[in-house]
């Protein structure tokens, strides 16, 4: 599992926070979709998200999700101030993936 | 009989005796007393009827002897005054003479009426509530150990009583299961399904050259030397090998193979190499896993909301292959990352969720989507959780509510360690709006509730909360709760919990049995309110004198202590837990009330007062009942 963890490419003291913090399901889940992870783990990094450990540790399997459904609900908002929000908390994660349906 | 039975008959009848003696003798008289000792001071002694006298004269033997001439000179005159004079005395005060006689007819009463009765009480016949809580114990088998106290119960017993030796040899052999059973269950998630037990798996040593032929006719290469990482796959191998059952293995692959949703883990790449983590979740599969629990699985996800497109939960959730599974011979694992365990399988706990979501209302598809984590903790965790919020009148399905949030966002709060202590806090710290409309907010342990308390005493002019939707030009102009990222204001509200605590000037009061409180708190989930914290004459007082109204309806969630705003949830459910194992007092409803509290001195002293007057309503109350 652990050799998968590191095809994504996060830095060791991450994945020893991943591996104390998070259950083996979830660490196993990212193993498998290293791929997935990796390649929305690079988006979030592109638009300029910075906190990506503390969402990794609290929300990881945001990065299970599916890369188009992540980069399209990016795209409905005003992404700067989505960036800034997320920035300072990493909950408003919450109100760009999954708004409020009128 | 059984055993147990005989028990708690025998306990039965005991706490059917000393109830009898409380309520005919104790009750009346400790109530009585506490009546007359609050009349015994130097302000209220005016009060002191001709009833109450009587009551003197009737109950200390040698009346004339025990008091001297001045004292009862002083009480006859007092009892024989007409409600005029009595109006008119209280505005005298007492000379030095008469005060000395005032005291020593206290002191004289206290020892003669309560002292003697109560050491009399407790030490002949126990306290009833006592045998209550450990026949329920021995009914309900639930998560409380039958404690030192309890035994000498039994013990006492069982060896007055008519027990045979043999008998007596059962109980205590019941007793060590029963709480073996409960210290296992509390090291194993409090009492979580574990999952297959992997040291009581049946050998099967398949062959194998047999195994490998096996994969490479669904295109799965477990040749271990073609593996960069062949020691590993070795291992997982040989896990396969030894556990494995070939009949269900080939069931498996054929199941699996032809279902174009979850045939995804049998593919590797080109070559048929696998990654590792598809080599772990493959091995527990064939060994711990059937197709007819995938299938019961695929089926119930059909029928709650997946339809035919299922493939996401195998995908982002592999683990929903197999079961979890646990060493019973290795209690704790090897040390390493702090006692976590090393275990995975979500087969049972994914469906056990799945079915308890549908219960409450909820859409299990859109919570996966959304939160697909909650489904990796377990059964009795989430419904405990979902408990709480309703406790707390939070409703998780948002049924008609104007959350600004999707519906199913909070529902990551369900898995936060000390749920319903963040919830008291929010609410004393006038938090609770907040926290209903951002229920996740919930899961961020870092946030300061205490720093709101504060800005609004000190601030009370300027805006507390920021709104999840404005941009983040708006920000600036309020103060925000601050989580890790929000750190602004921290020099004005602090930082941590304890700085606010020193800038608000918090009093952190003593208790007597601080530290037993605090571990038996520690020990219990401490969120069910019992008939018997509802009906206790002192809460009964808090709640008919101090219970937050709006309107006409009493707010279950407050109290208001003469402006001082505390969590009438937690004084009810620490209540609940402390009156398990521990003697109830003012002070252990004084802890009760200030537990967590931010208070300083000033509204430590209104929750005093407060609780003294409540106090003096329930024994008035108390007394009338029993006269």
């Amino acid at each position: 599992m652990i050799e998968d963890l590191k095809l994504i490419g996060l830095p060791d003291d991450l994945i020893l926070k991943m591996n104390e913090r998070l259950n083996d399901d979830i660490l196993l889940s990212l193993a498998f979709n290293h791929d997935l992870v990796k390649e929305n783990l690079g988006y979030f990094k592109s638009i300029g998200i910075n906190n990506l450990d503390e969402l990794m540790l609290r929300r990881p399997d945001i990065f299970t999700l599916k890369p188009n459904f992540i980069q399209s609900s990016f795209k409905k908002g005003n992404l700067y101030d989505e960036v800034n929000n997320l920035n300072q908390d990493y909950l408003s994660i919450d109100d760009i993936l999954f708004p409020k349906i009128d | 009989m059984n055993i147990v039975d005989k028990l708690i008959k025998s306990l039965k009848v005991k706490l059917a005796s000393i109830e009898e003696f409380y309520k005919n003798t104790y009750y009346k008289y400790t109530s009585y007393y506490d009546t007359l000792s609050s009349l015994f001071d130097i302000n209220s002694i005016i009060d002191l009827t001709s009833k109450d006298l009587e009551f003197i004269k009737k109950e200390v033997p040698n009346y004339d002897q025990v008091f001297t001439p001045e004292e009862i000179s002083i009480l006859e005159t007092i009892a024989n005054l007409s409600p005029e004079m009595r109006k008119d005395k209280k505005e005298r005060s007492w000379n030095e003479k008469q005060t000395k006689a005032i005291i020593g007819i206290s002191e004289k009463l206290q020892a003669l009426i309560y002292v003697t009765l109560k050491n009399d009480v407790t030490s002949s016949k126990g306290d009833f509530r006592q045998y209550r809580n450990l026949i329920n114990k021995l009914k309900e088998q639930g998560l409380y150990l039958i404690s030192e106290d309890d035994i000498k119960i039994i013990m006492d017993i069982v060896t007055k009583e008519d027990y045979s030796q043999d008998e007596i040899i059962d109980v205590c052999d019941y007793i060590n299961h029963y709480n073996t059973s409960i210290y296992q269950s509390y090291f194993n998630q409090s009492g979580e399904d574990l999952g297959i037990d992997e040291d009581k798996l049946i050998t099967t040593n398949i062959d194998q050259k047999t195994l490998i032929d096996l994969f490479q006719q669904y295109n799965i290469n477990w040749h271990v030397n073609e593996y960069s990482h062949s020691e590993k796959m070795q291992a997982l191998l040989d896990y396969i090998c030894k556990y494995g059952n070939l009949d269900n293995i080939k069931e498996l692959l054929e199941f699996i193979s032809k279902d174009n949703q979850l045939n995804f883990i049998l593919n590797g790449n080109n070559n048929g190499i696998l990654s590792m983590s598809q080599a772990e979740i493959l091995a527990k599969t064939f060994v711990l896993s059937t197709a007819d629990k995938i299938k019961s699985l695929v089926t119930l996800c059909q029928n709650s909301g997946w339809g035919n497109k299922y493939e996401d939960i195998f995908k982002r959730l592999p683990t929903n292959f197999f079961q979890r599974s646990y060493h019973s011979s290795k209690k704790h694992s090897s040390g390493k990352n702090d006692g976590k365990k090393n275990q995975s399988g979500t087969l049972n706990s994914m469906m056990d969720i799945i079915i308890l979501l549908k219960s409450k209302g909820l859409n299990p598809k859109e919570v996966f989507d959304y939160n697909a984590t909650l489904f990796t903790f377990g059964k009795k965790a989430i419904g405990r959780a979902f408990n709480q919020f309703a406790l707390y009148n939070i409703n998780l399905s948002y049924e008609g509510s104007d959350h600004e949030i999707h519906p199913v966002v909070g529902l990551s709060s369900l898995a936060v360690a000390n749920l319903m202590d963040t919830l008291d806090v929010a609410i004393e710290c006038s938090c609770y709006d907040y926290i209903r409309e951002n229920i996740s907010k919930l899961t961020v342990s870092q946030i300061n509730y205490y720093r709101v308390k504060y800005a609004k005493k000190m601030f009370p002019e300027r805006q507390i909360f920021k709104s999840r939707k404005k941009s983040s030009m708006e920000k600036d102009s309020c103060l925000t709760l601050g989580t890790e990222y929000q750190q602004e204001n921290n020099e004005i509200l602090g930082s941590k919990p304890m700085d606010t605590f020193s800038k608000y000037g918090a009093v952190i009061p003593n208790f007597n049995k601080e530290q037993i409180y605090d571990e038996y708190l520690d020990l219990h989930d401490n969120d069910s309110i019992t008939e018997f914290v509802y009906n206790n004459p002192i809460i009964k007082a808090l709640d008919s004198n101090y219970a937050e109204k709006i309107g006409e309806e009493t707010n279950p969630l407050l109290y208001n202590f003469d402006g001082v705003i505390i969590s009438r949830l937690k004084v009810l459910r620490i209540y609940e837990s402390l009156s398990l194992g521990t003697n109830l007092s003012n002070d252990t409803l004084l802890y009760c009330i200030t537990y967590k509290s931010m208070l300083n001195e000033e509204e430590m002293t209104k929750i005093k007062t407060c609780l003294a007057k409540a106090n003096q309503i329930s024994i008035n109350s108390e007394r009338n009942r029993s006269l």
